[in-house]
């Protein structure tokens, strides 16, 4: 499957594909899969994300068990018992709505679980899309204490708020829950001061008729990819949060630095992997301009600034506005 | 026609006080054709209306049918069991369907908070919440909120306590925004595992022990308590919950004032409520359903675009 996952995006030739395995046979949560197989195919991480490693053994096992390729085990921190029928994040907004919320502690818990799993063992764990504040501050202390603890948040989990569910938006809808004012602002300064590593967009593409629909039974995830660099930039840059090129880095070198892959920088003799963009351009989300064939983004009619202009693999350029490159 | 109320009644927390006032008095005349011997008046002739359940009901859709009736609408009852919602349909499906037969109203019922409202945003037709998952209903607010006022005179001050799961209750939601709108003072009273977060930031007081609610209130709303709570582990047991937070003779007896129960129904009766509370001095249960068929016609008519005294209209007609 890896191996697959490789050479169809060589064959695209649009981009490098990394990808991670899974921690457990079937993503069942129950038998550890084959890492070393997977890495061997080209595999840089293992996580089981959307759906978190509930057993606290298993999460062990893997971070042991990791150590031997050198790989980050990467969690979706979630305990499933806490935010079971859970649709939003729990708050005035959802007892105003109607619909069931999922607390900030479903994350938290599990963030606390695997910082000391990875003090035990020593095992490299990296958190995927971080939401709350009581997170931040957990990874922050644990880097303190030396952990090999990194961690990423999404543009989302950045910039919006609960508030953006009022009216059923279900685009708004994914998970981790968007969260309050509080744990925006928390993920701001986590990402300022390193306690967040990366920014990761989480891009899940739905189509139309998936979202539309009641919210308890529209899926969860948006469309991010051609939203990030504007979200970025008008979130973290324009906010006074971070400079633009701390903004690159939590994008291009220290993902690459945490997941040990190849570029992410402009050093000579790096890959070529280059996005040109014009971090001044104010621009207004449409669903008809989206490249994706999905439009369930969040930033549907907002106004964001920065936007990509170009973008080169390994020196090709495979994607200029306006024109997309045919296949080669 | 634009409405008094808009286009749609979704839910109490988007009217204004002035709106909700308008719906209890457009609402007080109409109960007056329900004790006629010839229970109707043509306010509504010609109009067709669908009444889309989703969800099993029976006070609430025999009300509705009454009041659609009461005004001479023609209507439809649609349940999902037997139709095409139990072969898949999606909602979107139905709203479309259900436009392109031109029909004028659309009453639903439905189990996912926000049906209401998203049907309303894909049809021109009229819709009325009759209760959408754990959101609003606001109908049933009304009619607590008309009965309170029938036997209190006013709203302004009052003290209501709303008692039992409010977590998973609509009608807690409803009432919670037209009592606060019309100035009444709001507890919610239950388990802290029944009761939703943030309460208090809407100005309303938060009370776990029954004796206070029965001690600081004018009016207790007993909600239902679902006997699936038990499994959801949200209450250990009937006789537990019944102990501690059951509306019972004895704890009413200990209320300073006078005091007033009211009960959205079905009752558990020996749950949240006995029935010696039930059928007792302080109960104004039966009230409540009377009421509710006034509100409805009340809803109907406006949102039909009725002027506020329907009886100068219907002297017009003649």
């Amino acid at each position: 499957m890896v191996g697959f996952v490789v050479r169809q995006a060589i064959r695209a030739g649009k981009a490098r594909v990394y990808p991670i395995g899974c921690i457990s046979l079937g993503q069942k949560g129950q038998q550890l899969a084959e890492f070393g197989e997977m890495v061997g195919a080209g595999a840089v991480a293992v996580s089981d994300d959307g759906k978190p490693v509930v057993s606290s053994q298993l999460m062990r096992t893997a971070l042991e068990y990791a150590k031997v390729f050198g790989i980050p085990v990467a969690d979706h921190c979630e305990d499933p018992t806490l935010s079971l029928g859970g649709v939003m994040h729990e708050g005035l907004v959802a007892t105003k709505l109607g619909l069931k919320g999922i607390p900030s502690a479903a994350e938290e818990i599990m963030v606390a679980r695997d910082i000391v799993l990875s003090e035990l063992t020593g095992g490299h764990v990296h958190l995927c899309h971080i939401s709350t504040r009581g997170s931040v501050e957990m990874i922050r202390r644990a880097k303190q204490m030396g952990l090999r603890v990194t961690a990423e948040a999404t543009p989302n989990h950045f910039s919006l708020t609960h508030d953006l569910c009022l009216g059923y938006n279900t685009n708004a809808k994914m998970s981790p829950p968007l969260r309050e004012p509080e744990d925006v602002e928390a993920i701001r300064q986590g990402l300022k001061d390193g306690t967040i590593d990366c920014i990761a967009t989480d891009h899940a593409p739905h189509h139309y008729d998936a979202k539309q629909r009641e919210f308890d039974d529209a899926p969860n995830g948006v469309v991010g990819l051609e939203t990030a660099i504007g979200v970025g930039v008008r979130s973290l840059v324009e906010s006074g949060h971070l400079s633009l090129p701390e903004l690159i880095a939590r994008m291009s070198t220290v993902p690459a630095r945490v997941f040990r892959l190849p570029g992410g920088t402009l050093a000579v003799g790096a890959p070529a992997d280059v996005t040109v963009f014009d971090p001044t351009r104010l621009w207004t989300v449409r669903a008809e301009d989206l490249h994706s064939k999905s439009t369930n983004s969040p930033y549907l009619g907002q106004t964001l600034t920065g936007q990509a202009d170009l973008t080169a693999v390994g020196g090709r350029i495979v994607f200029e506005r306006g024109v997309q490159i045919p296949d080669a | 026609m634009t409405s008094l109320l808009g286009k749609d009644l979704i839910g109490l927390e988007g009217l204004t006080a002035d709106q909700i006032t308008a719906i209890l008095d457009t609402a007080e005349p109409f109960k007056e054709v329900s004790e006629r011997s010839i229970k109707k008046v043509p306010a509504l002739r010609g109009k067709t209306i669908v009444n889309l359940f989703f969800e099993a009901s029976t006070r609430t859709r025999i009300s509705f049918e009454f009041a659609e009736k009461r005004l001479s609408a023609d209507t439809v009852n649609v349940a999902s069991q037997g139709s095409s919602v139990s072969k898949g349909e999606t909602l979107v499906d139905t709203a479309r369907n259900l436009e392109a037969m031109r029909i004028d109203m659309v009453v639903i019922r439905h189990h996912s908070s926000g049906a209401a409202q998203f049907l309303g945003e894909r049809i021109r037709s009229n819709v009325i919440n009759a209760g959408d998952g754990k959101h609003e209903h606001p109908t049933q607010g009304l009619l607590d909120l008309l009965t309170l006022r029938d036997r209190f005179g006013r709203i302004k001050g009052l003290k209501v306590a709303i008692c039992g799961d409010v977590l998973h209750s609509r009608v807690a939601r409803s009432n919670i925004w037209g009592l606060l709108k019309l100035g009444a003072q709001v507890a919610v009273c239950g388990p802290p595992t029944l009761l939703p977060r943030g309460l208090e930031s809407l100005g309303v007081t938060v009370m776990h022990h029954i004796e206070d609610a029965i001690g600081w209130a004018d009016a207790l709303n007993v909600l239902r308590l679902q006997l699936e709570r038990m499994e959801g582990g949200f209450v250990p047991s009937l006789r537990e919950y019944n102990r501690i937070f059951g509306v019972t003779r004895e704890r009413l007896e200990r209320a300073p004032g006078d005091i007033v129960v009211l009960h959205p129904g079905p009752m558990n009766r020996g749950v949240e409520i006995d029935s010696d509370v039930a059928d007792g001095p302080h109960s104004v249960i039966l009230p409540q359903v009377t009421n509710g068929v006034a509100v409805r016609m009340a809803v109907l008519y406006l949102l039909a675009g009725g002027a506020p005294d329907w009886r100068s209209q219907a002297a017009d007609e003649r």
